[in-house]
């Protein structure tokens, strides 16, 4: 029985290493270092947590530690490396990739041969199949037969020949052509073997338009990775030169060659890129490759790649004036709207908890009911009907009707002005974030005694007296943690910035797309993703991790007060 | 200790309440109004509609929709591609029944619009066109008595004017009386001052009176002569008659616009052209006709001829008696204003001078600069030559015998002293005047002592500054006669700017003297021109008046009415615009009339409903004759588009050109003006007895409109379940995985679990939306081995929120199992449970209500979630309800609020409601404040 139990155990285990060591060598193939060490990692804990007997413990973590070390430990140590890169629209590869892009560059050769073509296919079922051939024509309107293209390395190739008499035969396979009775001049079909293959598609012949559809979905991702062989007239391939009209004589752009090189003033044979236009090597330096102009020396971008930059992303937001200018005035707006928004959700919150701490008011339960609604609602949902149906300047019904028709005053453009927008967002935030002041407030107002207030009232103590040395110190206590993580939490308050203003109105000048109401973590995220310039993942991280480490000091703070620390140890 | 509470307290906790919950208050009132409420000048509306949950919830094929959906059919498009012809022929079976729904409920909600209106048209209508007149008599009794007051104070004002000024204010009405046919009350007001247009008016209308008798013997005759003829030529010429005689008859005569060349020719050529068709005999009575018929009409022509020549005369007086008044005047006025406008196109050439020459000395000034530069360099090098000099000759005294020379300083000299006669007027140039100065303070040095150092001149230092000096030289003079020419320059500019800045304010004092000289004119010109338009204003009043007064007193039809109120509103908007306005008394308010634009505006709406029904009507038998043709041919049509043969199908754009040229350019407009005008007008008391009948007309276009609008909606549906799909089951994974690990944190005691829980704090602190870089290009990497966990799709979302939330869930957990007693795990394990069987079948059913509700807040977490949702979903039909209602409500949809406000409600709806069930949970305290706020 129990050696059943290894057996199925250890087979397990095999077939969970043999997942992993799989996963392991493809991220190594695939460069990502990063994510194949986490692997490994991971594939030690669970042979651990699952083999040994004394692990027991662990057996209950690893479905969790999985996810936690591919979707949180590994981004997070992501993250930290892509701070330390210049990984930015234009420097989206890296080498290797930069390298290998470039050599499948490919450019027309000077004074090139051409081609018409036009596409024959096999139907089954009166439908097209993916089995097709082309039929060349050059000026002087010979033929020629390509064969359907055979996948080989990274490219498809495919041979063709010059038809004689109509017919040719290719790797032991005979074409034929089969001309239209009624106009001869015209190629209805060919036969292959006794196979039918049907003119499909020219791009000449706007008769066919109707195929290119099909053309497109099913051959065109073929044939412009092909390369066309003829011993004869070399390699042809489609060129972006002439979009799909014609196949044209090109070659690759740059090839690998070895040079002498002078490297530390020595003389060295090395395998370098070179042009194969030129015949320049082609230049490494600043995180890029450049072409070199044999006539002037200028040197010309091709592209960049990411490399370790170290602290440069740093840097930059402390001293690029460009960046450094939006950077400090989001940096000051997030700290600016955490407080605000904390200070008037816990104001708002505090009011309605007093009043409604009364047991003697009649209906509290139905007011706090109603009072949480603004909490209840996804935020995503009323943000949006705020700002469609209450701040828009033209159609928003504060303007419109609360403003111009009953009070006739001027439309304010609240969501395009930096103050009134930082104003809009604060009411806003109020309405979505007082409930929840106002629900832990009436849990730490309940937990004080009333014997308090009956001592203060004997010893002849007003109302405010007794609210600012009874009730407000004793909330403070319980509350002070809260408050604290409430701050955190809207320092990242994403939703309500995004979606209210966006950001925007974007700051003057700036060279990176931030807005007058963007916080650190909105302006992370159109650094990221919505830049219209750019976009600047590395520069992006780098703020990320100046947001955990403010995020984590204010937190460890509140660790600490609210005792966490000492649950660990309990 | 009980205190009772005051109802005051109540009172101000519910209007709090309202204004904190009226965002709520608005989402659902919007969603259900009729009406665009982002157009409306309305708050809330009465006009409720369900449509927009419809749509959302239940979304069914329009009429547009179900086109669209034919023609992709038909096309062969997705997903119908790899359907065999039997589906498609079933589908295509059930669009042509839809399609025939709506065409019967077409039928059926026009036909109750046109019956509705037209009994509105019969049975309503007149009677309230009835109650409209006695209205308008009503109250034009006020109107009348102020017109009348008005009349009355502006001709007190008009008698203290003196003669000139009455007569310049006849303009207008004369200018109106040349137009059309006068009315009797301005021919009599201007009659009193020039009689003769009243004379030649008068011989005029008995002319066309005598006339017109005569003519209607000859139409008669004429009648009678080609009685016989039945030739479209002898019916015009009747006809020609015939207009002739009511031409004279209704006193609209008038020769030379169109009566000769029109009337005239025609009977002239009509009676030509009878030559050959009627006998001689009649042929020649005929021409006879025609000659006393011209002769008479001759007669009249010179009857007007001499009136307009009065009314041309009157006019021209009046012309002098307004240039009399103010040709001096405004002549002088325009010469002033020439002469001003001179000066100021003066002052602004002076002024471009002015900064012209201006740039001019700075150029010079700083190339002066750059010179001195040069100049003050070498002057450091020739002083410390003198200087050398002059210790080399200390030991020595001029004497009188010492002869020769060393150096010629002279030209540098001259050139000094022309810098600085120059130079000295400008502080500006104050520092390279004093070194200049030095300068010549050493070369006066060197050439009254030339005598003493030439003599001395075999020194060695000497013999180093004569080597030296000549250079030194060369290179002030070259330094000092170039910036010499710039300073020239300088000082010449200098000069010609001081001479414009005193030109200038005299100028400007010539302008103002000019304009004040103007404003008085002006002023004068001003008083005068009031006055004649006080005198003109009276005239037009005093006609109006009396106009109004008989039209009042015959007022009976809604015609009448019309034509009353057209013309007193004109009367109104003259008075307003007239600069007199604000000295008269107040107008009576316009609203007094609202029951007659009320019932006009109705009467409006029920013509043009009737009109744009009988319309749809007939593009709605066109819209179906067509599809039944299409459906006839379907067969035949399908069996070429399988056989691949391309082609158009000529009757779906038939239909297409039909809806866009119809519905859409002519219906569709008619019918939103229909909708809101019945609206208005149902709210109106008067219409009381309508109300039925105008709501059901509303209703009716409304339900028109809706099966025939080009509609847009958003997946609704689709975004929901995949919101739902996502956040469930990230939710129930995480919270099942957080269990797990919780345990043992909880209940065992092993390596490593004090620094596990620190890092599991550690990393509940660090939102997952921060490595959102990290986890995209994740995503983007795991898609290509792996799709359904890769980007945008759900399984690779529900993945982040699996991993963003499994830390915090296992903190919350361990914190709920540390409360949960071990004695019971410790009684199953005594009865020979294993470990992980107290853990399923003890701990688990005892913590299941928590995990329930750790669950439901996860899933409320996920729900809400934009960022993440944000970069991995890209494809619509992917979106989550957050992504998807943002991208709704910033494309088109930005004013279709009801649409975006029913999404919002229905979006909101149940997650308030499992919201506010768990409120016990929440208020305990569970979510330690982490879960919103």
């Amino acid at each position: 029985m129990v050696s059943i139990r290894k057996i199925i155990l250890w087979f397990f285990v095999a077939i969970v290493d043999a997942l992993l060591g799989w996963a392991t060598i493809t991220l190594f193939v695939n460069d990502s270092y990063g994510l194949a060490v986490i692997v490994i990692v991971l594939m030690v804990f669970i042979d651990y947590a699952l083999i040994n007997p004394k692990a027991y413990p662990y057996k209950y973590m690893v479905p969790a530690v999985i996810f936690l070390f591919i979707l949180t430990i590994y981004p997070i140590y992501y993250t930290v490396e892509l701070a330390f890169e210049n990984y930015a629209t234009g420097y989206l590869w890296s080498q290797k990739q930069a390298i290998n892009i470039m050599l499948n560059e490919i450019v027309t050769k000077p004074n090139p041969k051409f081609f018409n073509y036009s596409v024959y296919t096999l139907y089954k079922d009166y439908k097209p199949t993916r089995n097709f051939l082309i039929l060349l024509k050059n000026s002087k309107d010979e033929l020629y037969i390509a064969t359907q293209p055979v996948k080989s390395g990274k490219y498809e190739t495919s041979q063709f020949k010059v038809l004689n008499d109509g017919k040719v035969t290719i790797n032991g396979i005979n074409y034929a052509l089969i001309r239209s009775l009624k106009n001869p001049s015209k190629i209805i079909a060919i036969s292959v073997n006794g196979r039918i293959y049907n003119y499909f598609y020219s791009p000449s012949d706007s008769e066919t338009l109707p195929n290119l559809r099909f053309f497109n979905v099913n051959y065109s991702s073929i044939l412009s990775n092909t390369e066309f062989v003829n011993p004869q007239m070399g390699t042809f391939f489609f060129t972006t030169t002439y979009g799909f009209s014609k196949i044209v004589s090109a070659q690759h752009k740059y090839a690998l060659a070895v040079r002498m090189v002078t490297e530390n003033s020595k003389s060295v044979e090395k395998t370098v890129l070179v042009n194969t236009i030129t015949h320049q090597i082609v230049q490494n330096h600043d995180s890029a490759f450049w072409d070199v102009n044999p006539k002037t020396g200028n040197e010309t971008y091709i592209m960049g790649y990411y490399k370790f930059v170290g602290f440069n992303n740093f840097k930059r937001l402390l001293t690029d004036p460009r960046v450094t200018g939006p950077f400090f005035s989001v940096f000051l707006w997030t700290f600016e709207w955490a407080a605000l928004s904390v200070f008037f959700t816990f104001i708002v919150g505090l009011t309605f908890a007093l009043i409604l701490n009364n047991k003697e008011m009649r209906f509290r339960f139905i007011y706090r009911t109603l009072l949480i609604i603004p909490w209840a609602i996804p935020a995503f949902i009323s943000v949006i009907v705020w700002r469609i149906g209450f701040f828009n300047v033209s159609y928003g019904i504060i303007n419109r009707i609360f403003l111009e028709q009953w009070l006739h005053l001027p439309a304010l453009n609240w969501l395009g002005d930096p103050l009134l927008a930082k104003i809009a967002l604060l009411i806003v935030n109020t309405w979505l974030g007082f409930p929840y002041m106002m629900v832990i407030s009436l849990g730490a107002l309940q937990s004080i005694p009333g014997e308090l207030y009956e001592a203060a009232s004997i010893d002849g103590a007003s109302k405010w007296y007794s609210f600012k040395r009874i009730t407000f110190p004793l909330l403070m206590t319980p509350l002070a943690p809260l408050l604290i993580a409430s701050f955190a939490f809207n320092f990242n308050n994403f939703n309500v910035i995004y979606l209210l203003t966006g950001g925007n109105p974007p700051i003057p000048n700036a060279v990176t797309p931030a807005g007058a109401t963007d916080i650190l973590l909105s302006y992370t995220y159109k650094l990221a993703f919505a830049g219209t310039t750019g976009r600047d993942y590395s520069l992006a991280a780098a703020i990320s991790i100046l947001i955990f480490l403010i995020i984590a000091s204010i937190s460890a703070v509140n660790f600490k007060l609210s005792g966490s620390f000492e649950e660990v140890n309990r | 200790m009980k205190r009772r509470i005051h109802p005051v307290r109540h009172v101000v906790m519910i209007a709090v309440l309202i204004v904190i919950l009226f965002p709520l208050l608005w989402i659902f009132t919007t969603s259900i109004r009729r009406d665009n409420a982002a157009i409306s000048p309305e708050l809330f509306s009465n006009q409720i509609t369900w449509q927009n949950y419809k749509d959302l919830l239940f979304p069914t094929k329009n009429v547009p929709a179900l086109y669209n959906q034919l023609v992709n059919i038909y096309n062969l498009g997705k997903p119908y591609n790899n359907m065999s012809r039997k589906e498609i022929q079933k589908l295509l079976n059930n669009d042509f029944k839809s399609y025939n729904d709506y065409f019967k409920e077409t039928e059926k909600l026009s036909d109750n619009i046109s019956s509705n209106a037209s009994w509105i048209v019969i049975n309503f209508l007149p009677k309230a066109k009835n109650f409209a007149v006695n209205d308008v008599k009503n109250n034009s009794i006020e109107d009348m008595t102020y017109v009348s007051t008005v009349n009355f104070y502006l001709s007190r004002k008009f008698k203290t004017l003196s003669d000139n000024y009455k007569i310049a204010g006849l303009k207008d009405i004369l200018v109106s009386m040349k137009k059309a046919t006068p009315n009797t009350y301005s021919l009599d007001l201007v009659g009193s001052y020039f009689p003769n247009i009243l004379k030649t008016r008068k011989t005029f209308r008995t002319m066309m009176e005598r006339t017109a008798v005569k003519i209607h013997a000859t139409v008669k005759e004429v009648l009678n002569l080609l009685r016989t003829v039945n030739n479209p030529t002898a019916k015009t010429l009747v006809e020609a008659y015939q207009k002739t005689y009511n031409s004279l008859k209704n006193g609209t005569f008038t020769y030379s616009k169109w009566f000769a060349p029109v009337y005239l020719k025609g009977i002239n050529l009509n009676t030509n052209k009878l030559s050959g068709i009627v006998s001689a005999d009649v042929f020649s009575k005929l021409q006879k006709v025609k000659t006393n018929t011209f002769e008479a009409i001759g007669k009249v022509h010179v009857a007007e001829s001499n009136y307009i020549n009065a009314l041309n005369t009157a006019t021209s007086k009046v012309e002098d008696a307004r240039n009399d008044l103010l040709n001096t005047l405004e002549s002088s006025l325009t010469a002033l204003n020439d002469e001003y406008a001179n000066l100021d196109s003066k002052i602004k050439d002076l002024n471009s001078d002015f900064s012209n020459y201006h740039l001019a000395m700075s150029n010079d000034a700083s190339q002066i600069s750059i010179f001195a530069n040069n100049i003050i360099s070498t002057s450091r090098a020739l002083e410390d030559t003198v200087l050398i000099m002059k210790d080399a000759l200390k030991k020595f005294k001029p004497t009188t015998s010492d002869t020769g020379s060393f150096v010629d300083v002279s030209p540098q000299l001259k050139y000094i002293k022309m810098w600085l006669s120059l130079s000295t007027k400008y502080p500006n140039f104050n520092a390279i005047t004093k070194s200049i100065k030095r300068i010549m303070t050493n070369l006066e040095y060197i050439q009254s002592n030339e005598a003493f150092m030439a003599s001395h001149s075999n020194l060695d230092a000497m013999m180093n500054a004569k080597g030296a000096l000549p250079l030194i030289l060369l290179k002030l003079k070259s330094g000092i006669e170039q910036s010499l020419i710039a300073l020239q320059n300088y000082d010449s500019l200098a000069q010609k700017y001081a001479e414009i800045s005193e030109k200038i304010p005299q100028l400007k004092s010539k302008m103002s003297n000019i304009s004040s000289q103007m404003t008085l004119l002006q002023n004068k010109v001003d008083a005068i021109r009031s006055k004649i338009s006080l005198a003109s204003l009276h005239f037009k009043t005093n006609v109006v008046f009396k106009r109004l007064s008989d039209m009042q007193k015959k007022l009976n039809t809604y015609d009448d009415a019309g034509i009353f109120l057209a013309t007193l509103n004109s009367y109104y908007s003259t008075l307003q615009n007239s600069n007199l306005y604000p000295s008269l008394p107040s107008m009576p308010k316009s609203s007094r009339y609202d029951r007659f634009y009320e019932t006009q505006k109705l009467d409006d709406t029920m013509v043009l409903s009737i009109k744009t029904i009988s319309t749809m009507k007939k593009i709605n038998r066109q819209y179906a004759d067509y599809l039944n043709t299409l459906k006839r041919r379907t067969p035949s049509y399908l069996e070429m588009k399988f056989l691949g043969i391309p082609f158009s199908i000529n009757e779906l754009s038939t239909i297409n050109v039909l809806y866009h040229d119809q519905y859409v350019t002519n219906i569709s407009p008619n019918l939103s003006i229909i909708s809101r005008k019945t609206s208005d007008m149902m709210g109106k008391g008067d219409f009381g007895a309508i109300n039925g009948r105008l709501n059901s007309i509303n209703n009716s276009s409304f339900n028109l409109r809706q099966i025939w609008m080009v509609k847009y909606l958003p997946p609704f549906l689709r975004w929901v379940l995949n919101s739902v799909i996502v956040a469930l089951s990230a939710a129930v994974i995480t919270v099942f995985l957080s269990a797990l690990m919780a345990y043992p944190f909880s209940r065992m005691r092993f390596l490593g679990r004090k620094y596990g829980l620190m890092g599991i704090l550690l990393i509940q602190m660090f939102p997952l939306m921060m490595a959102m870089v990290a986890l995209y290009l994740l995503l983007n990497f795991i898609g290509k081995f792996f799709p359904p966990l890769g980007l945008d799709s759900l399984g690779g979302l529900a993945f982040l929120y699996i991993g963003g939330g499994i830390a915090f869930d296992t903190w919350l957990i361990k914190g709920f199992f540390d409360t949960i007693s071990t004695s019971l795990e410790e009684a199953a394990m005594v009865d020979g449970a294993t470990r992980f069987q107290t853990f399923w079948k003890v701990v688990i059913p005892l913590s299941v209500p928590i995990l329930a509700v750790v669950t439901i807040l996860a899933f409320v977490g996920n729900f809400g979630d934009y960022i993440l949702a944000s970069i991995v979903m890209t494809s619509v039909d992917k979106y989550t309800l957050a992504v998807g209602l943002q991208s709704f409500s910033t494309s088109a949809y930005q004013t279709n609020w009801g649409l975006l406000s029913t999404a919002a409600l229905l979006g909101a709806i149940p997650i308030l409601i499992l919201f506010l069930s768990l409120q016990k949970f929440i208020v305990g305290g569970l979510t330690q404040g982490s879960v919103k706020g």
